[in-house]
């Protein structure tokens, strides 16, 4: 039987992360299960405030970077349990929900295969993946962590599968999530995922796209961006968006049919021209 | 020096049970931080189970035979352990057999609002895809969006109707959850540090540089919950924080004596603490309130 390696601090009190490149993936798979249930030995957890399990790992993989020894030997491991839970389905581990959180905040190269694997199926055949995991939140916290570990970029091999999600109701804002990078290919995106997505969910949705957009983009940006990419979008996609723009104190992006703009709109003025003229 | 509740309970046992029950003592005792070693102080914590006074049903005197069980069962599974990982599993599973069995606290001795402060981004990424939508729990999670951005985003968005049975007041597996409530003036209740150290939280920030740990605080009615107890030290488990409640009998004109206190850290005064019911988050009377960060 291997003797139990111990975990290590360093002088200041901090975590010496080359503990777990010592474990090897077998014992940090292991201490990395029993962590992820509420039990360790090691570090324990605090049971009163409700600390997430997941807390330290996701500590220890930003401190350390994707380029350590460690790094690997805990995506590794995280790609074993991913694996066992897979062959358990659908039987939810105790520790499925926290692995998937560090699945959703962290990019772990090793994980991405599976994660590509379980979009393509779930593309392929929505109920049948939904059987195998036991329902439908279940697969959504796996796409979460698809949307971080196996992005839709144009070259990637999720690619189809993401942009299969994008026009099936229940999913289509996580494939939104999976297809689109930036803002600018969200708008690109856009009016795809209106058509798909639940009434109930859109302008909620609209809010939080808006708004991120406008704190990284900057107003101007913004609504550049979305005018032109206007002559895709339906106008209850464009009344929506303004309404959003409206409520974060922007300016709104689109010109409307009937308004005394329009028909300068369509002579191809610029709102900005017109403005400029006007002023 | 031990609680009577606890000479009562050692007094019930075998013998043999005794010798076992020194042998993980002793066991207990070493698992102490090291320069190379294990976080937990092994210590505080053996000394706390002697301090443990409501690990019982009640009775008066209280019944020492829950606290009894608690002690041959850990005796019993510690001897079956070959390793010392098998040892810490099993005081481990000991405590969770008898978690949120401490003594009842009549509902009346409690006020009628009760708080949970809570440091899980897990939780809050669940309340943000119910009331704020899928993108901007990717966006918390990834953080594209800040945590006090979430926070006032969900202020203004707030309807508990829209939250499900999935999200909880603590960890979906767990049946009990730990809560305080508003009772000591000159609580920090705006400062995250100030309360961390109230609530005797031992920041996870000296273990890992990159840790962006948060606190915040949940408000829910008293009787929207059930089953509100004493902590005891099968509750904490692992952690040596916990400080068993005071052995004396309940006494309304005595609030230290009607629930338990934390052993609050840096001079910040102790706070209430007690057990209840794990209810989903739809209980809340208000938006959760976001106080800071840790680190």
């Amino acid at each position: 039987m291997a003797k139990e390696l111990p975990l290590k601090f360093d002088a200041n009190g901090k975590l010496d992360p080359n503990f777990i490149e010592e474990w090897g993936v077998n014992q940090t798979r292991t201490w990395l299960e029993s962590r992820l249930r509420g039990i360790d030995r090691w570090v324990p957890i605090d049971v009163r405030l409700g600390e997430d399990p997941e807390a330290l790992v996701i500590g220890i993989l930003r401190d350390i970077g994707a380029a350590h020894p460690s790094f690997q030997v805990l995506s590794k491991a995280i790609l074993n349990l991913l694996d066992k839970a897979n062959r358990e389905a659908p039987k939810w581990p105790d520790y499925m929900d926290s692995l998937l959180h560090i699945c959703q905040q962290i990019r772990l190269p090793e994980t991405g295969p599976w994660f590509t694997d379980e979009i393509r199926l779930l593309a392929q055949d929505p109920t049948a993946r939904e059987a195998h995991w036991g329902g439908y939140e279940r697969v959504s916290e796996i796409i979460f962590g698809a949307v971080v570990q196996s992005p839709g970029l144009p070259s990637a091999a999720s690619r189809k599968a993401w942009q299969s999600l994008l026009s099936q109701p229940r999913f289509a804002t996580l494939g939104l999530l999976g297809v689109s990078h930036s803002f600018e290919d969200q708008v690109a995106h856009l009016a795809t995922w209106w058509d798909a997505v639940p009434i109930s969910d859109r302008q909620r949705e609209v809010n939080q796209i808006i708004f991120t957009a406008l704190k990284s983009e900057g107003e101007d940006q913004t609504i550049s961006m979305l005018r032109a990419g206007a002559t895709q979008l339906p106008t209850d996609l464009q009344n929506a968006i303004d309404q959003a723009l409206n409520d974060q104190q922007a300016r709104k992006a689109f010109v409307r049919r009937g308004s005394h703009c329009a028909a300068f709109h369509r002579a191809g003025f610029t709102r900005e021209a017109l403005e400029r003229q006007t002023a | 020096m031990p609680t009577k509740l606890y000479a009562s309970a050692t007094d019930t046992i075998s013998d043999a049970d005794k010798k076992s029950l020194a042998a993980c003592e002793r066991w207990l005792r070493r698992q102490t931080r090291k320069p190379s070693g294990t976080s937990c102080d092994g210590r505080q914590i053996a000394d706390n189970i002697r301090d443990e006074s409501h690990l019982c049903e009640g009775g008066d005197p209280p019944d020492p035979q829950l606290l009894a069980g608690f002690l041959k069962d850990w005796c019993a599974r510690h001897a079956a352990a070959k390793r010392d990982r098998e040892r810490c599993d099993c005081f481990s599973l000991v405590c969770k057999t008898y978690a949120a069995r401490g003594k009842p606290i009549p509902v009346d001795h409690l006020p009628p609002g009760l708080l949970r402060y809570t440091t899980s981004r897990a939780a809050v990424a669940q309340m943000v895809e119910r009331i704020l939508g899928k993108v901007a729990r990717k966006q918390f999670e990834t953080g594209a969006m800040s945590a006090e951005d979430a926070f006032a985003r969900m202020a203004v968005a707030w309807d508990s109707n829209r939250l499900t049975d999935r999200g909880r007041l603590a960890r979906p597996s767990d049946s009990f959850t730990w809560a305080t409530f508003e009772h000591v003036p000159g609580t920090p209740r705006d400062n995250a540090r100030g309360m961390a150290d109230a609530l005797a939280h031992p920041v996870l920030i000296t273990l890992t540089a990159s840790s962006d740990e948060i606190l915040y605080e949940l408000s829910y009615p008293r009787d929207a919950v059930r089953d509100h107890r004493f902590p005891t030290i099968a509750d904490a488990e692992w952690f040596h924080l916990f400080k068993p409640a005071p052995e004396c009998k309940p006494d309304v004109a005595k609030p230290e004596t009607c629930w338990g206190w934390t052993r609050s850290q840096n001079g910040q005064p102790a706070q209430p603490e007690i057990m209840h019911s794990n209810e989903p988050l739809g209980v809340l009377d208000a938006p959760p309130r976001f106080l800071g960060r840790l680190s």
